[in-house]
Formats: structure tokens, C-alpha cells, sequence
């Protein structure tokens, strides 16, 4: 019978465990992490958000007839914060094993929160001619049915709004999210595969479009 | 969600950690035997030293003049170059040495053959074998031979390249560097399982009682490694004792070089399939060779996966790259700790394992490390390993469609 280094093997054994639980815990503690980062970015979002809503009422109620100006100014920054959440809500569903419903639910938060943004915009350009052109745009992400033309689309939108970013708000939304107010859009619009994108709520533009096809829509 | 290729990759993650430690706890807790050298007997024995030689009249004096310059009693020192048939002067240069070196010639057979002539005539108690084109330093011979105690039949040396000059020849010059700490490391469990060619040490009685170097055998080194093994002798290595090996200069040499190795692998293990997951070989059997074999299946799947996944996301670069028409160039830099996970907390601690032990690799092999030696060390690292699992294939390949077998240098 040979020498066997019963000790070694197990005290690498012993060893390989802890790095294994050492790298569950770090990965469990950054997911932690991503998760208390989108949340923040939520919270802070829907405060400003409310704000401006309060803002909007309380100018209303003066009869002082600046909402349009009030909001094209505030509502360029707070577009900014909504496309970092969203960025980062993408990013980290893919990165993420052990929150993962968790983010679900945030998604769904700062779904339903832009979208009450997308309304009350819509609203305005009807109420007193807010002039910037808005845009909701649906996307899938799902890792099994790669959606190659929205990330082409994704890349056309950034690039645009990055050359005028006061003159189009841009609202993505996840086709796929389980929220009855996406089936109701989905189905109201007639929207039946993705990329779409509904144009200052009256019409719909199906498939990837480019940079000129979509510049024609601007105001 | 977790696919079974990720789950796959991660056991095999899981695996090379554990692995890595095995060898890191054997390496620290045997820190004291890694360069200490045996006291030498008080009677030296006498060496027989057999250079098989076949078309080597580039390096063949050096590799005598080097023997001749060993620090030892030149009456116990007996050097037979053997020419293998050469069909260029390697013979008439061998002739040059012919007052202190016997000169045999034969039909080419390969090198296995040339060595068991030699061992015909070698009158040491000990056979020492060199490759024509390597180079030993001058206390080889006073570092090895006092490891031959007990049912220690074969002692193997440190081996570094000779002169690298090419890019392949630096990449391969870390790669030696590392298996020094590795044969070191499989000498203390009892497991080396390759007894090369450049310069190792044989106890004549027992070359004699297990029949010599198997002639039709691709890799005889580590035939011979597996046969001392398999009838309970023991292998050592001394780390100390250094010898200088010319590596191959190309891509294309070194492919059909690491064929030959790993088809002669293949070859072997199915010939001492016995000794696999066998408590009576020790280490070897329990550990040193499954693991060795999981590790190359592993390797493929590691392979598989990242190349699948390069080619899909090169594959949706382009096509999305073709919807839009123009490449948007945008660099994003995020917070890298924010965006790692699991699979990355695994691989930066095996690399971090990986870089100590090459560090001790470089210390045992007297070399120092440069920031110069970064990307060579990368391209050893990292990239390499793709060249390796395709050579695994094409001798996978080789063996199953029963190529024909060749020594390839």
C-alpha cells in the first residue's frame, strides 16, 4: 500500500470549502449591494418625482401657467437618473444569482413610476404644448430569445438623446414585464413584437428604426 | 439562473482550487526538503552517462563538453554517446570526444533503442540519461546522486530552456519554471510520473530487472516513470540539479512535440489503467493521475464554454453591428466589485494561487521576474491553455482514427 496524504487532502479540502462559502458570501453580499444601490437610486427617484408632481400641482392651483417650462427644465435631469436605474436594473438582473426577485420587484416599481412620468408628459404636450417628443419603447430581454434589434435600438436611442437630450424623453419598458398596465399598453397599441416604440402616444413605429427614420418625429 | 455549463465550469473551478491547494499545503508544509540535497555516500559510485543521438550536430558538443565539465572523479565516469543512425555529422563530432567518450553507432531505431545500447555497455551503478541537446551544470551529478536510498530507482532534475529566444521558446521558459515547483512537488507525494529526457539518473540493477526503455514507445520517459512506479520503486527530483534543455522555436514544433506527449499519455494511462483510483499506488493512483485526467476533461469544457460564449456575443456584436450599420464606439466605466460574482471571486483567488506558485517556480529556478515578463507571462497564463486543450484534441484525435505513431522531437 502506498503513502496516501490523507492530512493534506483534507485540510485543502477544508480549505476549498471556505473559499467556496467565502465566494458565496462575497457574491451574496455584492448582490446585497446591487440590490441596496437600485433601491436607493428608486427611493431618490420617486422623491424627486413626487416632488415635482406636489410642484406641478401646487403651480396649477396658483393658476400660474409655467408648468411647461418647469417641467422641460426638470424633467431632463430626472430622465438622466431614470436611464442609469434602468441601465443598472439590466445590468445587474444578469449579474445577479441570489436577489433575483427582488430586483423583479424594483423593476417593476421603476416600470410602473416611469410610466406615470411618460402620462403626465403626455398629458402636458395635450394641456399647454410641452414640446419635447416622447417616446415609449419596448424592449425584450430575455437571454434564451436574444433580441439583437433592440440592442440596436437601445444603441440609436442613447446616441440620439445624447445630441438633444431636452428635445425627446425616452421611456423604455420590458415587453415581458408582468404588470397589468404593460399588457394594457401592449394591447391598446397593437404591439406585437419588439423593438416597438410608441411616439408621443398616438402613433407606433414597429421594428429597429434608424437614426433618420426616427429624427422626422422630432419637435 | 445557473446553466449546467455554469454549473459545470463551476465545479471544475472548484476543482483547480482544490487542486492548487493540495500542491500549495504539500509545497509549505515540505518547505524545508524543497532544496536541501542528501549528504553523498562515502563511496561515489561510478556513472554511466548514455546520449542518444539522432541528426543533434548543432548541440551535440556542447551537450559532452557540458558532461565532461561535471564536478566529479573522472575514473567513475563513463560517457557513451550513442549515434541513432544520424544522416548528418553528428557522428563524426561525437568522434571528436572519443578520448573520454565511447562511440557507438546503430541503425536508426528511435531513441528508446539507442538508450538500451548504451545500457549494454554502461558499467555504473547508476545510468544517467541526456537528451543531445541539453546541457547539465557541473554539480548535477553531486545534487542527484544521494537520493538514490532505498526503493528509490530514478532521480529527475530541474529543467530550464536553453537560450530562449523565440516568443513560443519564453512562453515555454515560464511553463518549465512552473513544473519545477510541480515535479518537486509530485516527487514529495511519491507521483512523478515522467522521468525526462534531459538529464535523469537510473539504478542500473533495477533499468536491468525491469527490461530496459520500451523501444516502441512514443513517450519512453514516462514509461519508464510509470513502470518503476507500478512495481512500488520510487522516483525523486532534485531541485537544485539543473539542466538546460533546447525547446521548440515554433508554434508548429511545439504542436507536434505536445501531441506526441499527450498522445503518449493516452497511451500509457490505458496501459497502467490499473493504478487509476488504486490505494496501493499512494498518491499516483488516488490522485496524482485521476486528477490529471479529470483536469484535461475539464479543460475541454472550460474551452467549450468560453468559446461558445466569445463566439455569441462576437456573433451578436456583429449582427447588431450590421443592423445599425456603423459601430458605436462607448466605453462605460463601472464599478468593477459592484458588477463581479461568484464565478470571478473563483478565478481571482486560483490565478492568485497560480501567480504564487510561478513566483516560486521563478525563485527555485534562480530567476528573477520582471515587469518586462508580464505579457509573456499572460500569454503562459491565460492564452496558452487554449493551445494546450488543442492539443489534447488533435491527440484524441491521432489516437482514435490509430494514427500512425511517430517520435516527433
Amino acid at each position: 500500500m502506498g503513502k496516501i496524504s490523507t492530512r493534506v487532502y483534507i485540510i485543502a479540502g477544508i480549505l476549498t470549502a471556505l473559499v467556496f462559502l467565502g465566494g458565496v458570501s462575497l457574491g451574496w453580499f455584492l448582490d446585497y449591494n446591487r440590490v441596496y444601490t437600485v433601491e436607493s437610486q428608486m427611493n431618490s427617484l420617486q422623491l424627486d418625482f413626487q416632488n415635482l408632481q406636489l410642484e406641478n400641482l401646487f403651480i396649477s392651483a396658483l393658476g400660474n401657467n409655467s408648468t411647461c417650462s418647469l417641467y422641460s427644465g426638470k424633467a431632463v435631469s430626472l430622465s438622466a437618473q431614470t436611464d442609469k436605474l434602468a441601465s443598472d436594473l439590466d445590468d445587474f438582473s444578469n449579474i445577479n444569482q441570489f436577489q433575483a426577485d427582488t430586483l423583479a420587484n424594483v423593476k417593476k416599481r421603476y416600470t410602473l413610476l416611469n410610466l406615470e412620468f411618460w402620462m403626465q408628459l403626455t398629458n402636458l404636450q395635450k394641456t399647454c404644448g410641452y414640446n419635447a417628443t416622447t417616446l415609449l419603447y419596448f424592449y425584450t430581454v430575455d437571454p434564451n430569445r436574444p433580441c439583437d434589434e433592440c440592442v440596436a435600438q437601445g444603441l440609436v436611442l442613447d446616441a440620439m438623446k445624447k445630441q438633444a437630450p431636452e428635445k425627446m424623453m425616452i421611456f423604455a419598458v420590458d415587453y415581458n414585464l408582468d404588470l397589468g398596465i404593460v399588457k394594457a399598453l401592449i394591447t391598446t397599441y397593437n404591439i406585437t413584437s419588439t423593438p416597438s416604440i410608441i411616439v408621443n402616444s398616438d402613433m407606433v413605429v414597429k421594428g429597429f428604426a434608424n437614426q433618420s427614420a426616427l429624427g422626422k418625429y422630432l419637435k | 439562473m445557473i446553466t449546467a455549463l455554469d454549473a459545470a465550469t463551476l465545479i471544475g473551478s472548484l476543482l483547480t482550487v482544490y487542486v492548487s491547494f493540495v500542491y500549495l499545503v504539500q509545497l509549505i508544509s515540505n518547505r524545508s526538503r524543497l532544496l536541501a540535497v542528501p549528504k553523498l555516500p562515502n563511496i561515489l559510485p561510478k556513472v554511466s552517462i548514455i546520449v542518444p543521438a539522432h541528426n543533434e550536430e548543432r548541440t551535440i558538443d556542447a551537450t559532452l563538453q557540458s558532461l565532461l565539465n561535471l564536478d566529479y572523479p573522472k575514473k567513475l565516469l563513463q560517457i557513451i554517446a550513442v549515434d541513432d543512425g544520424s544522416t548528418d555529422r553528428t557522428l563524426q563530432k561525437m568522434r571528436k570526444f572519443s578520448k573520454h567518450v565511447t562511440v557507438l553507432t546503430k541503425k536508426n531505431g528511435g531513441k528508446a533503442s539507442a538508450l538500451n545500447a548504451g545500457i549494454k555497455i554502461a558499467r555504473g551503478d547508476i545510468v544517467a540519461t541526456t537528451d543531445a541537446d541539453s546541457y547539465v551544470e557541473s554539480n548535477a551529478l553531486r545534487n542527484t546522486l544521494g537520493y538514490f536510498r532505498g526503493k528509490v530507482a530514478a532521480v529527475t532534475t530541474s529543467i530550464k530552456i536553453a537560450e530562449p529566444k523565440t516568443f513560443v521558446q519564453k512562453v515555454q521558459a515560464i511553463e518549465y519554471l512552473f513544473n519545477i515547483i510541480y515535479r518537486k512537488v509530485f516527487s514529495i507525494m511519491n507521483s512523478i510520473f515522467v522521468v525526462p529526457g534531459p538529464f535523469s539518473l537510473y539504478k542500473r540493477s533495477v533499468l536491468e530487472i525491469v527490461g530496459g526503455f520500451e523501444e516502441n514507445n512514443i513517450t519512453e520517459d514516462m514509461e519508464i516513470a510509470l513502470r518503476l512506479q507500478s512495481r512500488g520503486y520510487g522516483v525523486e527530483n532534485s531541485v537544485p540539479a539543473f539542466t538546460y534543455t533546447h525547446a521548440p522555436a515554433t508554434i508548429r514544433q511545439l504542436f507536434m512535440q505536445r501531441v506526441r506527449w499527450y498522445r503518449g499519455f493516452i497511451i500509457n494511462m490505458r496501459r497502467y489503467h490499473y493504478m487509476l483510483f488504486n490505494p496501493k499506488y499512494g498518491d499516483m493512483g488516488v490522485f496524482t493521475l485521476p486528477v490529471n485526467i479529470v483536469l484535461v476533461a475539464f479543460l475541454f469544457i472550460f474551452i467549450g464554454a468560453m468559446s461558445y460564449s466569445s463566439a455569441e456575443t462576437l456573433f451578436r456584436m456583429l449582427h447588431v453591428d450590421f443592423i445599425l450599420g456603423y459601430v458605436p464606439m462607448q466605453f462605460s466605466f463601472s464599478n468593477p466589485v459592484l458588477y463581479s460574482s461568484l464565478f470571478n471571486v473563483l478565478w481571482v483567488l486560483a490565478t492568485g494561487i497560480l501567480i504564487y506558485l510561478t513566483y516560486e517556480g521563478y525563485k527555485l529556478g534562480r530567476e528573477k521576474f520582471t515587469l518586462l515578463m508580464i505579457p509573456t507571462f499572460f500569454v503562459a497564463t491565460f492564452v496558452y491553455i487554449f493551445f494546450i486543450g488543442f492539443t489534447w484534441l488533435e491527440s484524441i484525435r491521432k489516437e482514435l482514427t490509430g494514427a500512425e505513431l511517430k517520435w516527433e522531437k
